[in-house]
């Protein structure tokens, strides 16, 4: 044993090697020709819609194919019939505005013009509880772009439901955050001279509706609660979070089965590479043909009540931790262009992509005035979005 | 007189000589030469070693002219008017001096089978004149012993040799050795006690006894009739490095079990190790017939089966969960291991409960001498194992423990989510021994394993703590009831259970465990009627106690609710018996029953569903609800085992085999291969037996002296009831697994090929075809796959190519490699892509109709032992091993997403660069 110790460090040699994810070519020659259909009504008063499509190859040889001529409605169980009508891009729109009622339920029925016949499971509508709380949390995560550990904020969300119908929820994020630019234009060529501009263009507020597919259940919590639940986690890399951030989430009360069906629906399509993946397949929802019992029909029709709140962020409100991340584009006050007026109003109508940031007046003998001129992306606020804050929008 | 024996001498040895002597015919001249330098020509000329002391050769002048005359002939000639005689055994001819006394050859008598002996010559002796020229009686070797009495002898009969052999260092019995005589061959080996039976014909025999790592020894013996031979033989220190396939040289064509590899610990010692650590487990998987679904992957998928079908034995008890740190490592510590027997086509009767295979792990015992121990350091692991004598020469007792002090394997996987995290992981062995008296005998016997590890996932919803613990204790009390019956009663316990721990979020902190305990009570007999029968038969019966999930709130701010799937608890019982007849030499037949019977136990709500309709929430209609201890469900039937071996001759046999398993407790996993979190089922109202039907055939033969080993194996398995499941079902905490559970049909053939290589260059080659196949056809799209068509399993890989070899190049330094192919397996591709919700989703179809890229590695080893000296205070070697020489990208899985309007794909590579490490081991 004392001889071996002496050669631990031996063994610490060459460690070079670890696992890693790479890219992998293959080639997926079959195609699954399938029908498609997305319905969704909620207890919102409005025009529903359902988008019906076929599936297209995986090498996108053939994009995205409609069904314009489909017979669509939905059927409250032993009421009313809702119709709807062809728009575009395989949207179907209802006739009426109109809204599901809690406790009823409803299916989805298409027929197809070549007689097919697809129909859903009659689903219940169950209101959706007021969001409690949305909140944010300092954390550190692996970055899966980076494959570093980089902080970041994790917004959570409380939801509480004394009633304890509603216990399975699927979230839809609408964010919104501004920008600012670091050397706002103050000034503009306008008639072949330099005037203050009217408009604000140092700030603007962009949105974003991010993909991902949020579920969460309380069921497995004591008081019907849904507690700390993560909603979505931004690095401090991000420009997102940079200023000041707002998220809108949307919380839909959706049942059991429909909340099974998304967790397939994910598995399938996040699979992440480890030593035991999950097995991918065919994910089926509560939409059937009713001619052919075998074959697959993708999609899901939801019926949910809904609710949602907003909240607002400040980067000052984050833990002390953080720090916000630089502006996206390069911008370095010392290598802003100085120009005479005259100068300067000729190279900005050449150069397009530039802007006048300020006026920097004479300090003293031997000096003029003179025009800072940095690029749009440094001082154009509206290179990035739009610079109207939207109406929701709380300074 | 001189005339008779020359007579005799033509018409015996004839058939002695022409299976091993045939080409050595002589031409040569000797005129009146001293007979030493005869003899000396002699050798050369017919490749022979004489043996004789040349006191006895000096000043004898011989004459002789010869003309491609036997070399059997030549000696009698030449021998004509000495006191001289011979035999031949082999390449060795043994010169005796004045052994025929009154005139008789009586040293010839015995190998007579051809009656010109009158009976009055039977009293006579030579033994003990033969004695006289092996004086030294210390010199065991040589040493000429009579077996039975004189008088009894039957010329030209057979008698029975009995004995024990055993290791003189230890004092222990030695399990699976081989005693054997060489013409004509006949061959057996030793019970898990030590003991032998074999018939010999009367006469002059010289025994061998071989096993690896102990020295072969030999005794010479005269059988007059039955009688007993007990053996002590010596460790081999020179051995300690060997390879040794010898173990089982010759029960490769002997055996009458067709598909079981046997391996010793000996021989992990030489095969390059995989991360430092000797793994006995994975030679398993460089033996045909045994693959994994890849590195770091945990299970074995064994003729096609599933990984949960194999029943892996330590001293006889379950192991659940054989890994260390999900499949990287085995759960086995190799010091402490004497050998392991796997049993992959015929499946004794006295096995049962997984449908594939056994893994029978045998502890060594602990030395009843002396104190002694081994250890070793590799940049994973520290070992160590220690034996002592209690009692001199009968209590003994023996432990081994392996603990990991470095995270150096999570480095490496640095990758994997691993990162910031710990593994740890532990093992214990013990077993004592009591040698109560001649007929009886104690074992107690224990193991332990324990893994934690805390792996910090890229959401925060992942559980962060994870361990998990197999335990087992057995005892067993082995009694010899009288010389044709032994007995062995066996109380044993096994414990696998896993814990999950999530404490990131204070309101959704939980902890969620999954357990399973069994309890065994077995009784085992074997009864030897004649020489030629074992019959064994014996009962067994286990109560198993299965915990599915249970999910409790974690710290005071936890808000989460307690839920528990309710406990299931079943019964399995089997009543085995078998007979093991030798028909004749050449043919040996098993035939067994086993018939077992579960009982699925209450309290227990089942749910009922709607006929027709696929198992899900919206078809269950009712809840019958069972009390504690009442009868669910019972099943039932028996299990057929037959097998035979026909020897076409001394060099080759076939065998062949039919096998029915059944199988009541299942994993049940949605991934595709075994994941920490799986959990063990029974089988319930909804959840069927699994069944196994195996037909094999085999080809055995040996070269060279039996250097060289052949075996070609071919077999089919139709499998009913074969579990797999839905597209993402979930079994944690799920009170209606059945929902998620779908069972259909399966098959599996292949053929395997295998040569195996003793001596300084030595190891094994095998190549094996083998597919495997389920169906799924529930009759609607829930509980449908692939459109009801067989298609392949997760594991279904065609080809496989393995090589193991080892090159001594001195006593103290060999080199090893081991060369690993397997296609690639199954894998799922998208067929299409959908938009849905606002992203595009991809569309999986047609399971398993893609193989990820075929696998290929090259390892290296090399080992430098420290001297031999006997006196040195401790034995030690040194292992340099290179992991994946070449350094290939062996993909492990590949995944898809769909982004940016690209499906892209990317494969997961475990050990994509070639890893060195050097172990250190010693021995004291």
């Amino acid at each position: 044993m004392r001889n071996s110790m002496n050669h631990i460090v031996l063994f610490q040699f060459g460690l070079l090697s670890f696992s890693c994810v790479e890219p992998y070519e293959y080639l997926s020659t079959s195609y699954d020709e399938l029908i498609v259909i997305e319905g969704l009504l909620t207890d919102e008063n409005k025009n529903h819609e359902i988008k019906i499509s076929y599936t297209y190859p995986v090498d996108f040889s053939s994009s995205f194919v409609e069904i314009d001529n489909a017979e669509v409605f939905i059927e409250e169980k032993e009421r009313s019939i809702y119709h709807f009508h062809y728009t575009d891009s395989g949207k179907y729109v209802s006739d009426n505005s109109f809204q599901g009622l809690y406790g009823k339920e409803y299916r989805l029925v298409v027929n197809t013009e070549d007689g097919q016949r697809y129909q859903s499971t009659y689903e219940l509508l169950v209101p959706s509880p007021p969001i409690d709380s949305i909140y944010d949390f300092y954390a550190e995560l692996p970055n899966s772009e980076t494959d570093e550990i980089e902080p970041g904020i994790q917004f959570f969300i409380s939801t509480n439901d004394q009633s304890g119908i509603a216990k399975y929820f699927r979230y839809e994020l609408q964010e919104t955050y501004k920008i600012v630019v670091p050397y706002p234009s103050y000034f503009e060529v306008q008639d072949g001279s330099v005037v203050r501009r009217i408009d604000q263009v140092g700030s603007c507020y962009k949105s974003v509706k991010p993909s991902n597919l949020i579920i969460g259940t309380s069921s497995s919590n004591s008081e019907n609660r849904l507690e700390e639940f993560p909603l979505n986690f931004i690095f401090q890399s991000s420009q997102k979070i940079r200023t000041r951030y707002s998220v809108l989430v949307k919380q839909y009360a959706i049942s059991e089965t429909a909340y099974h069906y998304y967790r397939r629906l994910k598995e399938n399509n996040e699979s992440t590479g480890s030593l035991s993946d999950k097995q991918t397949g065919t994910i089926v929802g509560n939409i059937s043909s009713t001619q052919g019992a075998n074959e697959p029909v993708l999609g899901y029709f939801e019926v949910s009540g809904t609710s949602e709140k907003r909240e607002f962020f400040s980067f000052s409100d984050f833990d002390p931790r953080f720090e916000p991340a630089s502006f996206q584009a390069l911008c370095d006050y010392r290598r802003a262009r100085r120009f005479s007026f005259q100068e300067g109003i000729e190279f900005i109508q050449s150069n397009q992509g530039y802007q006048i940031h300020t006026i920097e007046y004479a300090s003293g003998p031997g000096t003029s005035d003179a025009l800072i001129i940095l690029t749009k992306s440094c001082t154009s606020c509206a290179e990035y979005a739009d610079t109207t804050p939207p109406n929701y929008w709380i300074p | 007189m001189k005339h008779f024996i020359t007579n005799l001498l033509l018409c015996c040895f004839p058939a002695l000589l022409s299976a091993q002597s045939i080409g050595n015919k002589i031409t040569t001249q000797f005129s009146n030469i001293e007979l030493n330098i005869a003899l000396e020509t002699l050798e050369d000329l017919s490749n022979t070693q004489f043996y004789y002391q040349s006191s006895w050769v000096d000043s004898v002048f011989v004459s002789g002219d010869f003309n491609n005359t036997p070399l059997n002939k030549v000696l009698t000639d030449l021998f004509e008017g000495t006191a001289l005689s011979f035999f031949i055994e082999g390449f060795e001819v043994i010169i005796t001096n004045n052994v025929i006394i009154d005139g008789s050859p009586k040293i010839l008598t015995s190998f007579a089978p051809n009656e010109e002996i009158s009976n009055s010559e039977l009293g006579l002796v030579f033994v003990r004149e033969y004695q006289n020229t092996n004086i030294d009686k210390d010199d065991k070797e040589n040493f000429v012993q009579d077996i039975g009495s004189r008088t009894k002898m039957v010329v030209g009969g057979k008698s029975t040799l009995v004995g024990y052999l055993k290791s003189s260092e230890k004092n222990e019995p030695v399990v699976g050795g081989l005693v054997y005589v060489k013409d004509p061959f006949l061959a057996t080996t030793t019970d898990e006690n030590g003991f032998y039976s074999i018939a010999l014909p009367n006469g002059r025999q010289t025994v061998f006894f071989q096993y690896a790592g102990l020295k072969t020894t030999q005794r010479k013996i005269v059988m007059f009739s039955n009688g007993s031979l007990n053996i002590d033989m010596d460790i081999d220190i020179i051995a300690l490095q060997e390879v040794v396939i010898e173990s089982g040289r010759d029960a490769n064509i002997k055996d009458v079990q067709i598909g079981v590899n046997k391996i010793n610990i000996e021989e992990t010692k030489t095969v390059p190790l995989v991360l430092g650590e000797k793994d006995i487990m994975k030679i398993a998987t460089t033996m045909a017939g045994v693959q994994t679904v890849g590195e770091g992957a945990a299970g074995y998928n064994v003729r096609g089966g599933k990984a949960d079908q194999n029943l892996i034995l330590v001293n006889g008890a379950p192991v659940y969960n054989p890994s260390h740190f999900l499949g990287f490592f085995s759960a086995f510590n190799a010091d402490a291991i004497d050998n392991m027997e796997v049993y992959k086509g015929s499946i004794p009767a006295k096995h049962g409960g997984r449908l594939s295979s056994v893994f029978d792990i045998q502890g060594k015992s602990g030395n009843k001498e002396k104190i002694s121990g081994t250890g070793g350091i590799s940049p994973v692991t520290l070992r160590f194992m220690m034996e002592a004598p209690i009692i001199q020469d009968s209590l003994s007792v023996i432990a081994g423990v392996r603990y990991t002090y470095s995270d150096w394997v999570l480095k490496l996987v640095e990758n994997a989510n691993f990162n910031g995290n710990q593994v740890d992981f532990m093992d214990l062995i013990a077993q004592v021994d009591y040698l109560i008296d001649d007929k009886n005998a104690l074992t107690v016997s224990g193991y332990y394993s324990k893994d934690k590890f805390r792996l910090s996932s890229d959401t925060l919803f992942s559980f962060s703590d994870f361990s998990y613990v197999n335990a087992n204790a057995s005892v067993k009390w082995k009694r010899k009831i009288n010389n044709n019956l032994d007995a062995a009663f066996t109380a044993l316990g096994a414990h696998y259970s896993y814990e999950m721990l999530y404490d990131q979020s204070p309101p959704n902190s939980f902890t969620q465990d999954f357990g399973l305990n069994e309890y065994t009570i077995a009784t085992d007999f074997n009864y030897y009627p004649t020489e030629e029968q074992r019959i064994n038969f014996g009962f067994s019966t286990k109560n198993y106690r299965v915990n599915p999930g249970s999910m409790s709130p974690k710290g005071s701010e936890s808000t989460v609710l307690y839920d528990e799937v309710q406990n299931e608890q079943g019964q399995e019982s089997a009543l085995y018996i078998s007979d093991q007849i030798e028909i004749n030499p050449e043919l040996t037949i098993y035939g067994g029953i086993r018939y077992s019977m579960f009982n699925a136990l209450g309290a227990q709500d089942v749910y009922g569903y709607a006929d027709g309709l696929p198992k899900n929430r919206d078809s269950r209609i009712d809840t019958t609800s069972y009390s504690k201890g009442e009868i669910i469900k019972t099943y039932h039937g028996p299990e057929f085992r037959v097998f035979g071996r026909y020897a076409l001759d001394v060099n080759s046999s076939v065998k062949l085999s039919y096998n029915r398993t059944r199988q009541y407790i299942h994993t049940m996993s949605n991934s595709t291969s075994l994941s920490p979190t799986d959990v063990w089922r029974l089988s319930s109202a909804h959840i069927k037996p699994q069944i196994a039907d195996q037909i094999a055939l085999g080809y055995y033969r040996n070269f060279y002296n039996n250097e060289w080993e052949l075996s070609v194996e071919t077999y089919y398995k139709f499998l009913q009831d074969l579990i797999d499941f839905k597209v993402g079902g979930t079994f944690l905490l799920n009170p209606a697994i059945e929902t998620e559970v779908l069972q259909g049909k399966g098959k599996s053939y292949g053929i395997e090929f295998s040569l195996k290589k003793s001596g300084r260059l030595n190891g094994w080659v095998n190549y094996t075809y083998a597919r495997t196949f389920i169906q799924l056809d529930g009759g609607n799209p829930e509980e449908t796959i692939n459109a009801g068509q067989f298609y392949p399993t997760n594991y279904d890989k065609p080809h496989t190519f393995n090589m193991v070899a080892n090159y001594k190049f001195t006593r103290r330094l060999s080199a090893s490699t081991n060369v690993s192919f397997s296609s690639g397996r199954p894998v799922t591709y998208p067929v299409a892509v959908y938009d849905f919700q606002g992203a595009q989703n991809l569309h999986y179809s047609d399971r398993n109709a893609f193989r990820i890229p075929d696998y290929f590695r090259i390892d290296l080893g090399i080992n430098l032992e420290g001297n031999h000296k006997i006196k040195k205070l401790a034995h030690s070697f040194w292992t340099l091993s290179v992991y994946n020489l070449l350094g290939r990208s062996n993909p492990y899985s590949v995944f898809f997403d769909v982004e940016n309007g690209t499906v892209n794909g990317y494969q997961l590579v475990i050990f994509g660069e070639p890893i060195p490490t050097l172990t250190y081991n010693f021995k004291f």
